[in-house]
This record gives structure tokens, sequence and C-alpha cells, in this order.
């Protein structure tokens, strides 16, 4: 009866890919928070967005669109890896990469030229915490990015971290349409 | 103590850096499973000393042993020590040890991320003490540190920043050992380990996860509005600029209220291993007992806004009900204790003294707990040293009498060798008086009025007797704690080499070695039920 303690009872789910729904369901308790305080603080505001703020949609709805992009692209990333096309695979993490980048040159682009402050009112308080919150994740996945590239040289390895990393990038998109729904389109 | 304990295992002078170096870098849950039961309890001991100074200060009316501003930090780091870096952390570092080795598993489920847990831990402890070390002193604003009095106007010293990075570090140590600990337990078991068979600790751990992964975020988002306001100047909390220092409230507590079950689960579970093995007979209700724990967790999600009754801006009649139905599944657990005990064969060596003084001590609190439930009392009571009474009730007189509970009874387990059971009983017989005394008179000073938090009360309130007898019940309490150190410190000078199972354990830890071998088990016996070394003795005493 030697069976040493190592063995993994159901062992279907690679257990990185199962941490990682867990971690995904602690950032969507965090990011709930944020959500949870904006509410309460619109709820008590006389008028929403505050008076001299007027928030232009057509930087987020590019945003909108880029994100989108990065969900299909890690997509073909993971089915490569499925198919053993190493080269493919680098490939489109590469565009996710270079995708998610520019998502966050555009948002800064944003940052710069909105009229109000992290300091202005509450309303900018959280405007900037939760998009900020938001870009500081998606800067994350960038560096996970650059992980799953260097671990790519191992393929059977990669497997499990591939598809982490591909509910990570699912995960900040859906936290984007909560974003882009709650903050600019509901004005 | 945490270098007592950690000289206990390790082989006499030779090759003593090497070893040092190898806990330093450990990834194997059994070592930091220690590190972080010696850690959290050197956090205990100094939160210990901090209360001692808040009650010679509040032994007499009208003293200064501390002043004002000083009393504001020891209260502060008093009550973050004990929740954040004692508690709530011994419970994980027990499970650190315990689960691989209950379910079967050579190690947690991500060694790495373990470590770093630990040493994110121990960081995030140190930073928080750092502030006392600043010129505006340490955090001064309570461990609950409610906004506007946290805010940059009510206190400017990087004490109270230096407090909110150090609980972000831990809330993150404590979610990722949260995930550990549900990966461990969910993918890791053993053949014939099923859910159904896997010892009630390990189940009550569970729950705590779960609690944890849902309570510490909300706290951290908290804590991350709390640092906007101070340092960058946002205004989540400030009114005058749009803001709702209710929301800090709400997100406090909603994380508030499931981390008083993330510190009293763990112990459920501890007594809930202990009293079977000291009565002789299987846990009476296994699956009452699991599913009352589902239940607590549960229920622990919407009650956070009884500690806002106050306010005015919640919906106390919806609070108070969800607080009055905790007491159904909790009392099943009081039931469940109780039956296990009827009529079994009941020893009463030191670690089942301490899970009875668990019972008592937490039954009284319980019963406080309901009696606050209710909106109208709690108006009445709300911020007294009624509070104190029952968290403390709860917190020191339930968990902590459990943590010394699990202390002796996993001891021989961990180092193979037994404290002794003289010492440990002088510990538990002045342990249990000396926090009676000491909280047990609050509960009257709470209802004559006397408010929780001041630095000094005048003569004329006539609060004074019961003050000074709670001084002097601190007073003897700590000697008992005291009394357990000094046992660890003789026991481990002369170690009485214990065996593999000194008291005829159930789970599957008694099967292994004491200490276990790294990967835990060389094997693993067939798991029928949930007490497979239990089944195992049973086995082998048919057995030809």
């Amino acid at each position: 009866m030697a069976q040493a303690a190592v063995t993994s009872a159901s062992s279907k789910t690679p257990v990185g890919v199962f941490g990682m729904v867990l971690f995904i369901a602690s950032e969507m308790m965090f990011f709930g928070g944020l959500f949870a305080g904006y509410f309460m603080i619109r709820s008590s505001a006389s008028r929403w967005p505050p008076d001299g703020i007027r928030l232009d949609l057509v930087e987020p709805t590019v945003l909108t669109a880029v994100i989108t992009l990065t969900t299909v692209t890690i997509y073909l990333a993971r089915r490569a890896l499925k198919m053993q096309s190493i080269g493919a695979m680098r490939s489109w993490v590469w565009t996710t990469f270079a995708l998610g980048a520019a998502f966050l040159a555009i948002e800064y682009h944003e940052w710069a030229n909105t009229d109000f402050k992290i300091s202005t009112n509450a309303y900018g308080s959280l405007f900037y915490t939760m998009t900020g919150f938001h870009g500081l994740h998606v800067l994350i996945g960038l560096a996970l990015l650059l992980g799953l590239l260097a671990a790519a040289r191992h393929p059977g390895q990669a497997r499990g971290g591939a598809e982490a990393i591909a509910y990570y990038w699912h995960f900040l998109y859906v936290v984007w349409l909560g974003l882009y729904g709650v903050i600019y389109l509901l004005q | 103590m945490n270098g007592t304990v950690a000289e206990a295992v390790r082989p006499p002078r030779k090759a003593q850096s090497a070893d040092f170096v190898a806990w330093l870098v450990t990834t194997d849950h059994k070592r930091i499973g220690v590190l972080y039961m010696c850690t959290s309890f050197a956090f205990f001991l100094i939160a210990g000393i901090l209360a001692l100074a808040i009650r010679a200060q509040l032994a007499a009316p009208g003293l200064s042993v501390v002043g004002p501003h000083a009393f504001n930090e020891l209260f502060t780091l008093h009550g973050t020590a004990m929740i954040f870096l004692f508690v709530a952390p011994f419970g994980l570092g027990l499970a650190n040890y315990l689960v691989p080795l209950q379910v079967g598993a050579a190690d947690m489920a991500f060694p790495r991320v373990n470590a770093l847990s630990y040493w994110l831990f121990v960081a995030g402890g140190l930073t928080v003490f750092s502030g006392a070390a600043t010129n505006g002193g340490a955090a001064d604003a309570g461990w609950f540190a409610y906004a506007p009095l946290s805010d940059i106007r009510n206190g400017s010293g990087a004490g109270m920043d230096l407090w909110i990075v150090g609980l972000l570090m831990v809330s993150a140590a404590s979610i990722m050992t949260g995930i550990n600990l549900l990966a461990t337990s969910l993918l890791y078991r053993a053949p014939g380990m099923t859910m159904w068979r896997l010892p009630v600790f390990t189940w009550e751990m569970i729950v705590t996860s779960i609690l944890i992964l849902m309570a510490f975020p909300p706290l951290a988002t908290a804590l991350a509005m709390v640092f906007v306001d101070r340092r960058l100047g946002g205004h989540f909390f400030d009114a005058a600029h749009g803001g709702n220092p209710i929301l800090y409230q709400h997100l406090f507590w909603f994380f508030g209220h499931p981390e008083v079950y993330i510190m009293i689960l763990p112990f459920f579970g501890v007594v809930s291993e202990t009293i079977p093995v000291f009565s002789r007979k299987p846990v009476f209700g296994y699956v009452g007992l699991v599913l009352s724990a589902l239940a607590i967790g549960g229920l622990s999600v919407g009650v956070w806004a009884h500690h806002m009754f106050a306010t005015g801006a919640v919906t106390n009649s919806f609070f108070s009900a969800v607080s009055f139905l905790i007491a159904v599944p909790t009392g099943v657990k009081f039931f469940n204790w109780i039956g296990t005990m009827w009529r079994g064969q009941l020893t009463f060596p030191t670690p089942m003294l301490f899970s009875i003084g668990f019972l008592l001590n937490f039954l009284i609190g319980g019963i406080t707990g309901v009696i606050m439930a209710s909106p109208p009392v709690d108006f009445h009571i709300e911020d007294t040293y009624f509070i104190v009474a029952h968290l403390h009730y709860v917190l020191m007189g339930g968990s902590v009498f459990a943590i010394f509970a699990a202390i002796y009874f996993w001891f021989p387990k961990v180092f193979g060798f037994r404290l002794g059971e003289t010492l440990g009983k002088w510990s538990f017989w002045m342990m249990l008086p000396g926090f009676n005394l000491t909280f047990f008179p609050m509960h009257v000073l709470g209802l004559w009025g006397m408010p929780r938090r001041v630095v000094t009360y005048p003569a004329l309130a006539g609060w004074a007797h019961l003050n000074l007898l709670a001084t002097a019940g601190s007073v003897l309490l700590a000697l008992g704690v005291l009394l357990t150190v000094v046992n660890v410190w003789l026991s481990s000078r002369r170690p009485t080499p214990a065996g593999d199972d000194p008291w005829g354990g159930y789970s599957l830890e008694w099967v292994t070695t004491s200490p276990p071998p790294e990967h835990n088990y060389e094997w693993i016996p067939a798991i029928r039920s949930e007490r497979p070394a239990y089944d195992m003795r049973q086995t082998a005493a048919k057995a030809p």
C-alpha cells in the first residue's frame, strides 16, 4: 500500500487553473467592493456625474474594442499551444501583449485629458481608483504574458499556465465591461 | 518562543547555521505551519503586554500610567495584533500544518505560494508595528479605523499609512493561504478520503477559506480607499465633497463579520477533534457539524450591519433577524460537542481541559452575542464595556483557549515529545479564573455605562472596584499564559518521547511518525471512515 501521497484525487482540472479561478473569485470581491462604493456614493448624490463633468465616449469605446480583441487573441494562443504549434502560440501571445499595451496607452491618454482629478470630488476618486485598479491588473496581465513566453520553451508545463492566464484575461475583460457600462454608458 | 520551539527540532549544534537557512527558504507545509504558529504566538505575547499596560492604566480612576495618545495606540495595536496577527493567522498556521496531513497529501497544492504567504504575513505584521517608530507614533484609530477618524485631518502621521499597508500585506497573505487550503483539501485528497470522511477540522478550514476569499478583498478595497483619501487627496469618505463615511463601515464590516467566523471556525474544528478523542467516542453528528459550519459560513456574510445599528442607515430588522439565526447552527454545534461527551469515557488531560474551557467561555460569549443582536438593547450598550466583554469571551475565552488546546494536543505530533501535564494544568487553572475575573466584570461596567476606549474615568462613577478586579484578573491570566511558555521551554530541555500517537487519535495525522517525515507518509492505511487511525488500530487488534 505504498501510495505516495502526491496523487491528486480528481486531477481533471490542472491545479493551477483551479487556483486561478479562486484567485479571480477573490478579485471579483475586490472590484465588487469598488462597484458597491460607486453605487452607494452615486445614490446619495443629487447630480450624477457632478456638475461640469461629462465623459467622452469615443476613447472608452475604442478601449472596449481593443480589450475584446485580446480575448480572441489569447484564445487563439491557447488553441495553438494545444495543437503544439509553439511558433503560432508565441505570435498570438505577442499580439495580445501589444493590444494590452495599447489599451494602457489609450487609457493613459484619456486620463491625461479629463478635466477633473482624483482630488476634485468623490466622483473623481471613484473614477480614477476604479479604472486605475483595472489598469494595474492589465499591467500585471502583461507581466504574466511575458512569463508565459518564457515558459513556452517547455510546452508540457506551459499548458496549465496558459489556461490560467487566459482565464485571467477574460476576468480583465469582464471587469472592463462592468466599468464601461457603469461609468461611461450609465452617465 | 520562536527560538525555543525551533531549537527543539534542530539537531544539536552541528550544522545549525545551514539548518537555519533551510528554515528560511523552506516550502514544506509543516515547517511553514510551525513558523506561522510561532510568529503569531510572538505577536500574541506582544499584544498581551499591551493589554497589561491598558489594564494598568485603568486599574484605578485618574491614573496616568500612559498618556491619552499612547492609550489610543495601545488599544489599536492590541486589537490589530490579536485579530490580524494572532488568532486568524494561528488558525491558518495550524491548518497549514494539519490539512495536508489530514487529507493524506505530501504538501500544500502551491508550496512556494505558501512560503510567500508566510513571509508576507511577517512583513505585514512588522510594518504595522513599525508605525510605533515614526514621529506621529503608531496607528491610533482602533482596530476598525473608522474613516473620518483615520483620515488625514485626524492624524497625518505615517503610522496610520503603515497600518494600512501592513494590513494589505496580511490580507494578501490570507487570501493566498485560503486558495492553497481549498486547492489542497479539494484536489489533493488521498484515495478513499471522500469529502464526507474529511476530519471536521479540515471541513471547518474549507468554510474558513471560502470566507477568507469573500471577506478579505472588500477589506483591501476599504483600505485602498482610505489610502487614496489620505495620500492622493481623494474624497471617498468625505461628505463635504460628495463622499459617504458610512460606506467605510459597510465595506469594513462586510469583511469584519465574516472575519469573526474566520477566527472561530478553525477552533470549532480543533475542539471537534479533541473532544471525541478524550471521550473515546466518534464525534456525535458528524454531518450536522459539517452542515452547521456551512450554515454559519452562509449566514455570516449577511449580518455585517449589526455593527451599524446605531448609524440609523441600515435595515435593523433584517440584520437583527439574520444575526439571531446564526445562534441556531452554533447551538447545533454545542449539541454535537455535548452529545459527543455524553456517556463517553472521559479523560481530562490539558488539551481536554482547554477544550472544555473553550465551551464554557464561548457559551457566555455566544449568549451575549444574541443579546446584542437586538437593536433596542444594542442602542443601550453600543460602544460600552459590554461589547469589550462580549468580544473577549468569544475571541479570548473561545478562540484563544482552543488555541491552547491545539498547542497541547498537537505539540507531540509536531515535535515528537509532550508538554508537561502538571504545568499545563496549572496554566489552565490560572487562565480560566484569570480570564473570567478580567472580563466578566466588564459586562457589568458596560451596563453601568462605562464607555470603551476611554483613557481614564472619574472616581465618582463607581467603576473603580470592578476595574481593579479586572486588572487583578488580567495579571493572573498573563501568569497562566506565561506558564505555558515556561512549559514549552522546560519540556524541550528534557524531552520525553511521545511516540507517534500519544492520545489514541482518530484522524490520519496520528498514523505517521512524530514528527512526520518530509513527505508526510511512507504509506497510507485504507480510509473507510472519518477515523482512519482508529480503524487501523481496530484492524490491527483483530489481526492474529
